[in-house]
């Protein structure tokens, strides 16, 4: 990587180039001259000696600068470009001066370890994210001291494990009975406190560990309605109404509200604000969407008026007739009705609560072979009948035709 | 100075096809440059993009007008045309009203048009829809709402309102303050 060429040409630029045809005194004498001079020129003299980093290629010229030369429009140019050259007379005489090879008729010369730090280039890794303790002890100065995995116990006289294996089996042994302190009601249960508490200690480091997991991978942990607070703030618990309203099936669009509640703020849907200068063609699109939705017809009316007359109709028939308006099925279910079923209402089987209100139970083919009421359950059928039909107007339009055929 | 609100939007659509129906389209549509409505100090302004983009530069007080001021949103939440959007009004309307000259000033000083004073309306104008008033020598003087649809202004009284008064040019002079500012 720090090999550093020299070609040919460059090589022989310094060899003077003698021509043999002309073989006389003066001009020896002048290439003599010219070689001496050109000599001179590779030795740079400064007062304070140049700064040369091989390595980097690098030369510091630490001299003052002429600043007469340099504040002349008419030599600063000069100057400066005579300084350069020094400078890079400086470092190749330097670079000549190592040892060098030759490949392909190209000199190579390996360059130095660099002696100039430059700053790096990018920024410093940043370290692991701290958890909360570790920052807290940071900051007070805490350090780390080494524990004994054991600890002499008074009471069992032996040698107790701080934690871990046999740890809670010599806690066992140790605690057999318990003080019932003279403030507390005397028939709580003190293991059963005790138990409680150390469940709850453990449940909270739980959640510190995974708040700390969390802070690492820079994840947003809500600081409401899950450790709740003693001190919450009317804005934290604002907050964790709002979720807790929110946290139903349907997002909370059904949950009542309470007289006198403020709505927490910052919580609900953020608005979405144009740019003043965006993009022109988009908006231009937003605007004929707009205009696209006026455009479209709103309320069919003759359609809307048919409809409600239809269903006056039904409704006053069904009153005069007696029945029910098979309209809707509950969404949560309920019993889907099979060819079967309908077969057993005609029957008098049915599950229909008409049947059972109106014409009693037990009615059945013998009973209804009975001539006077036979009739009846002739007017049952056409009740029902009726009644089936008005489902199907009601009813969605998928099934309205399906149970139209049937009734 | 912002764009229009998606409900803004729809107010001042809603309003300006009431005058000039599915016409709408064409003042966004336009061939010679993208055109937007930008809402400044209430008053909603019709401009070109490119003046638009240059007006965003200067601060929203400093601004007085840009484009053309289209209407203005009212403190109640309405949209209010103004007699500057005649201009584009009358290019694209499809309901007219001709005025009798003897008619022509008593409207522009802000009144109603009385049967007696109008001259020719178009056909099948329905109750209650925008129109714009012309004067007899097919000069726009302003806008109105029909108070009868056109088929019963045959068989009206002569002091009958044919249509009320919205905006008028002489508003120019009598509102000069209100309609730049």
């Amino acid at each position: 990587m720090n090999d550093f060429a020299i070609t040919d040409c460059w090589v022989r630029k310094n060899i003077p180039q003698c021509n043999m045809e002309e073989d006389t005194a003066a001009r020896i004498q002048e290439i003599l001259d010219k070689t001496t001079e050109e000599i001179k020129s590779v030795a740079v003299n400064k007062e304070v000696e140049l700064a040369i980093d091989v390595g980097n290629l690098l030369v510091s010229d630490e001299n003052a600068l002429d600043e007469k030369l340099i504040r002349d429009p008419v030599t600063s140019d000069e100057y400066l470009r005579g300084l350069a050259r020094d400078g890079v007379q400086a470092l190749l005489t330097k670079i000549w001066e190592l040892p060098s090879h030759q490949i392909d008729n190209s000199v190579y010369v390996k360059l130095p370890k660099p002696t100039t730090r430059l700053p790096r280039e990018k920024p410093l890794p940043k370290g692991p994210i701290l958890t909360k303790w570790e920052q807290y002890a940071r900051e007070k100065g805490i350090t780390r001291r080494k524990k004994e995995k054991k600890l002499w116990d008074e009471t069992l006289k032996r040698w107790v494990p701080r934690y871990g294996y046999r740890k809670a089996q010599a806690d066992k042994e140790k605690t057999w009975v318990l003080e019932v302190p003279g403030n507390v009601n005397p028939y709580e249960d003190q293991f059963e406190k005790r138990s409680k508490l150390k469940k709850e200690k453990v449940a909270k480091n739980e959640y510190q560990r995974l708040r700390n997991i969390a802070r690492q991978n820079k994840i947003e942990v809500p600081k409401v309605g899950v450790t709740g607070s003693n001190f919450a703030t009317p804005r934290e618990l604002g907050q964790a109404m709002h979720h807790a309203k929110h946290a139903t099936a349907s997002k909370g669009k059904f949950q009542a509200e309470i007289p006198g509640e403020k709505k927490a703020r910052g919580m609900g849907k953020k608005r979405k604000v144009e740019f003043t200068t965006g993009d022109g063609e988009q908006e231009k699109k937003r605007c004929l969407d707009i205009l696209n939705k006026l455009d479209k017809p709103g309320l069919n009316l003759d359609l809307a008026i048919n409809k409600q007359i239809k269903d006056e109709n039904v409704d006053e028939s069904l009153k005069r007739i007696g029945g029910k308006k098979y309209g809707r099925r509950s969404k949560m279910g309920g019993r889907h009705r099979t060819r079967s079923d309908y077969k057993g209402d005609k029957q008098g089987k049915g599950f229909n609560k008409i049947l059972k209100g109106k014409k009693g139970k037990g009615k059945t083919r013998q009973a209804a072979a009975a001539g006077s009421q036979k009739k009846k359950a002739g007017k049952f059928d056409s009740t029902f009948k009726k009644s089936m039909g008005a489902g199907s107007v009601g009813a969605n339009k998928n099934r309205g035709g399906k149970k139209g055929s049937k009734g | 100075m912002r764009p229009l609100k998606v409900h803004e939007t729809n107010l001042v659509f809603e309003k300006l096809k009431h005058y000039i129906g599915s016409n709408v389209r064409a003042l966004i549509e336009r061939s010679d440059g993208l055109y937007c409505f930008r809402l400044n100090r209430g008053k909603v302004y019709y401009v070109k993009e490119d003046l638009m983009k240059l007006a965003a530069t200067l601060p929203r007080e400093s601004i007085v007008s840009l484009g053309v001021c289209f209407g203005k949103m009212t403190k109640s939440g309405k949209f209010l045309l103004l007699v500057t959007a005649l201009e584009f009004l009358h290019m694209y309307c499809q309901n007219k009203i001709w005025l009798k000259e003897s008619a022509e000033q008593n409207f522009m000083y802000g009144n109603h048009v009385y049967k007696a004073g109008l001259s020719r309306i178009s056909e099948n104008i329905p109750k209650h829809a925008g129109v714009i008033v012309y004067s007899s020598k097919d000069i726009p003087l302003g806008f109105g709402v029909t108070a009868k649809a056109s088929v019963d202004c045959r068989h009206a009284d002569p002091m009958d309102i044919v249509c009320f008064h919205q905006a008028d040019i002489g508003e120019y002079i009598r509102n000069e303050e209100d309609l730049l500012s």
